[in-house]
């Protein structure tokens, strides 16, 4: 019994960041309609941006935070006005090949830059556990899920209580009136997508000091916010936190109920559970955009 | 169907001579096109291409040719049987490498688990391919196009994670090492095969109602469906077909390299290979993939030899070059070329 | 004798809006049935839902006694019903031929020239619909540079290409000239003549649909308002105040 709860708390921590991530990605699939391939990549990026502030500058990542933020921020800005723009509106697989060759691109600058070997974000508090009803979580982790709450409510507020985040909403209903209504959608899709990228970045600044990284996880990554994002239905952020939730607690279940083979059937794992919803639900837990051909 | 006879005769509606002189016009604008779109021309370019082709081992390539050449084989039939499903009916797979894995394993497995030898394996490949496709794309090729392709971006890493984890059954990441086939001569002939025919099947299949209903697939899904094509049935078969082709050459490759591990048989650079290549040559377009296949693989094995992450940074590049360049891919523009020089010939002709 | 097509109470919302309110509707073998009512009034949904386009949320449809609630549009479509849509929807980078032909069944398998004769026929078929239309001299032209009113024409030819017992057409005037409407109405005569085709038409074109139909189907907010034939629908006050004008 206690080890379940102890299971269950691992679960809602990985389910956090999951959330995190998978915000990130849904934000700009929701606005613009493009999947971003290269998602699980700017993670890492965000994760190398933490590693290196700590290891050469000593900066500890959770102050190195915002700045990793804002230049996740411009990151994704200037990603988005010089190529993403220009495949936004053309069919589907002209965003998905673009961001394809942008996630090969960072994958290989990371693994010339850092090599193949697994990298964690060592900090004074690395090896410190953080206990609470008997449970035990290492202080990384703690950080991670609390870091990924309050910026998921930043996110949250940013979105629906301020003009920039109502212009968002109103370009990902309607592009042709948000456009008629005066508002500039170039702008709001560059918006859009650094913000998407910003929670990634902080996403993997996160997940960095909480446990090892290397440029070959990002496929993964994009791959595990994808099935989240289908799970929850796209553009409901409540359904997405409920869904990264759900995959969280399966991956930790499996990992330690499933003997030996359960810490390598993530993806799987994710993915028998993503063809089961498509087939029972085809509009994600809790209903949102179709993504069914409507047939 | 109630009546499937021409029932509708000659209606007297549209004045006849006015189609006639249509008619007598054809001729003048099928020259003017350009000279490739005569179907003759491209049938005898095919068959001098394809007997040179035939007899260009007899006279004696080196062993590193020969490879070359087949490599370039085998990409034909890659991306021409990836288009069936991703160009021609719209629905990108973006994991299309399961099956080529699939392949492998197939062949891989029999020969260490029931001590087959290799040909006798070799039909098995597509078959399971075959009954994977139908199983996985039943589900997923009800969602629409994005979904989809991510979806099988998902197959592929779930096969890749079973095959690495279930280490008793699939040798795990140690992978399993076959009695090598040493015979260039005879993969150069055996890929040729695979190419040639999976480019006449393309040729074929643009020309025939299952094609055609694909092309409407992917046009306007619930028109297509509303002209009483079954749409499901159309992506399943197309699925099904592709799917089926790139296990079959996944099986040759692992014959052909005698060894198999989760990382080279579900290797991601494949997938961006194909994508690279189709989009290059002209992605929906019938020797587009072929196309694309040669001219790149011909660059990169004269340009560039290279490896690892540089090799990630060129592709990844390219891709983007690509992308915003030459969308349509060289076929794809070459016949836009073509339409407008028949569109102003013909508009020419009309103002006269 | 009982109806070719029959549909009962059949109901569709969005959301809130009922855009069809327990209508019932038939047409008979051969009839050409005039579906007019307000922008607005549910006709497109009704074809939709007769169609098997859009599921209706309650009602049942049949077919020359056959219930095909539930069915899919493609096999709706080779039970003998078609449809064309208010916005043409044609296939344009299939050539005008290839989209004609394209109700054609694919799962035959390919004779490779041995046993061509159904396949010539069909091909033949489609000559003769499409110079019918006016579209013969653009066979090998890619629908997509075709005309509006063009594709409209080429969508009529889709729709009646496969032989079926009732076509339904919404607003095929619309976008065509005023020279080929009367052209039009011919030919849709000729067809229905020659073939047996039952027609409903949806339209705007208060005087085509008057001059063509046997029947008057008055549609407003979802209901049927009134029914009948076209001189009797014509004069009724009610039709005149919700659609008509004076
Ligand atoms: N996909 C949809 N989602 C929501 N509401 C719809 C949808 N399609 C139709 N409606 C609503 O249903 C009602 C009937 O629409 P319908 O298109 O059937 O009208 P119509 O009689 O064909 O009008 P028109 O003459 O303008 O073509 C309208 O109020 C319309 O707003
Ligand atoms: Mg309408």
């Amino acid at each position: 019994m206690g080890q379940l709860s102890q299971v269950v708390l691992d679960g809602i921590v990985l389910g956090g960041f999951y959330a995190l991530v998978a915000q990130g990605l849904s934000l700009v699939f929701g606005v613009m309609g493009v999947l971003n391939l290269a998602h699980g990549e700017c993670v890492l990026i965000g994760a190398y941006l933490a590693w290196t502030a700590q290891h050469y500058l000593g900066v500890d990542p959770l102050i190195a935070l915002p700045v990793i933020m804002a230049l996740g921020f411009g990151f994704g800005w200037v990603l988005c006005r010089t190529l993403v723009i220009r495949v936004v509106e053309r069919p589907p697989l002209m965003s998905l090949l673009l961001t394809f060759g942008i996630g090969a691109v960072a994958q290989g600058v990371l693994l010339k830059l850092f090599s193949s070997t697994p990298r964690v974000t060592t900090t004074g508090y690395s090896a410190d556990v953080v206990s609470i009803f008997g449970l035990t979580i290492p202080t990384p982790r703690a950080f991670m899920l609390l870091g990924a709450v309050v910026i998921l409510v930043l996110t949250w507020a940013l979105l629906n209580r301020t003009r920039v985040g109502r212009s968002i909403q109103a370009a990902a209903q309607n592009k042709a009136a948000a456009r008629v209504v005066g508002i500039d959608i170039a702008a709001v899709y560059a918006i859009a997508f650094g913000i998407g990228i910003a929670l990634v970045f902080a996403g993997g600044t996160l997940l960095g000091s909480a446990q090892g990284f290397y440029p070959f996880l990002g496929p993964l990554l994009t791959m595990k916010a994808f099935a989240i994002v289908v799970l929850g239905g796209v553009g409901r952020m409540t359904g997405t936190v409920l869904a990264a939730m759900v995959v969280g607690l399966i991956e930790t279940l499996l990992a330690s109920y499933v003997p030996s083979v359960g810490t390598g059937l993530g993806i799987a794992a994710a993915f028998i559970l993503v063809v089961v919803v498509l087939v029972v639900r085809p509009n994600g837990i809790s209903g949102g955009k179709q993504v069914t051909a409507g047939v | 169907m109630s009546s499937g006879t021409p029932t509708v005769s000659t209606p007297g509606a549209p004045p006849p001579q006015k189609a006639a002189q249509r008619l007598s016009a054809a001729p003048v604008r099928a020259l003017a096109a350009s000279r490739l779109a005569d179907p003759r021309l491209r049938a005898g370019l095919f068959a001098a291409g394809l007997a040179a082709l035939l007899v260009t081992p007899l006279f004696g390539l080196n062993n590193s040719a020969l490879l070359l050449f087949s490599t370039v084989f085998m990409w034909i039939g890659l991306t021409s049987s990836w288009n069936i499903i991703s160009g021609f009916t719209g629905y990108v797979d973006f994991g299309h490498g399961v099956f080529f894995g699939i392949g492998g394993y197939t062949a891989g497995l029999l020969v260490t688990h029931l001590e087959m030898p290799f040909w006798y394996t070799v039909p098995f490949a597509p078959v399971f391919g075959f009954v994977f496709a139908l199983v996985v794309g039943y589900p997923l090729l009800r969602l629409r196009g994005v979904y989809f392709s991510i979806a099988m971006l998902g197959a592929f890493m779930a096969m890749r994670e079973l095959a690495l984890v279930f280490r008793d059954f699939t040798g795990g990441s140690g992978g399993i090492i076959f009695e090598a086939v040493i015979d260039r001569t005879l993969f150069y002939y055996v890929f040729l095969g695979v190419a040639v025919i999976v480019v006449l099947g393309t040729v074929w299949l643009r020309r025939s109602q299952l094609g055609s209903s694909m092309l409407a697939v992917r046009e306007n899904e619930i028109g297509a469906e509303a002209r009483g094509i079954n749409t499901t049935m159309v992506k399943l078969t197309a699925f099904c077909v592709a799917g089926s082709i790139t296990a079959l050459i996944g099986s040759l490759w692992a014959y052909q390299t005698a060894f198999i591990d989760p990382a080279i048989m579900f290797r991601d650079v494949l997938l961006i290979n194909l994508a690279l290549m189709v989009t290059l040559g002209g992605l929906g377009t019938v020797w587009g993939p072929a196309l694309g296949a040669t001219v790149f693989i011909l660059l990169r094995e004269t340009l560039w030899e290279t490896e690892g992450e540089d090799f990630l940074v060129f592709f990844g590049v390219a891709l983007i070059v690509v992308v915003l360049t030459l969308p349509k891919g060289i076929a794809g523009s070459l016949a836009d070329r073509v339409h407008l020089a028949r569109a102003r010939r013909a508009g020419k002709e009309e103002s006269r | 004798m009982t109806a070719l097509l029959t549909a009962e109470r059949v109901t569709c919302r969005f959301g809130g809006l009922v855009a069809l309110d327990a209508v019932d509707f038939h047409v008979d073998a051969g009839e050409i049935v005039g579906l007019i009512g307000p922008n607005g009034s549910g006709k497109s949904t009704l074809l939709s839902c007769l169609s098997a386009g859009r599921r209706a949320d309650d009602g049942r449809i049949r077919l020359d006694g056959k219930d095909i609630t539930g069915r899919r549009p493609s096999t709706v479509a080779r039970l003998g019903l078609t449809r064309t849509f208010q916005d043409a929807r044609v296939f344009g980078e299939l050539t005008v031929t290839e989209n004609a032909l394209l109700s054609r069944d694919w799962t035959r398998l390919p004779s490779f020239g041995l046993l061509r004769s159904p396949e010539r026929a069909a091909r033949e078929r489609a000559a003769g619909l499409l110079d019918l239309v006016g579209l013969g001299g653009m066979a090998r032209e890619k629908a997509g540079s075709l005309s509006g009113g063009q594709q409209r024409l080429l969508e009529l030819v889709m729709a009646i290409m496969p032989g079926p017992k009732v076509v339904m057409l919404d607003e095929a005037t619309s976008g065509v000239n005023p020279a080929l409407i009367a052209e039009l109405s011919e030919h849709l005569r000729l067809l229905h003549r020659e073939e047996n085709v039952a027609f409903v038409i949806v339209e705007h074109n208060v005087g085509f649909v008057f001059g063509m139909a046997d029947r008057i189907v008055v549609l407003q907010q979802g209901r049927v308002l009134a029914e009948g034939p076209p001189d009797e629908v014509k004069s009724n006050q009610e039709v005149i105040d919700a659609y008509l004008g004076a």
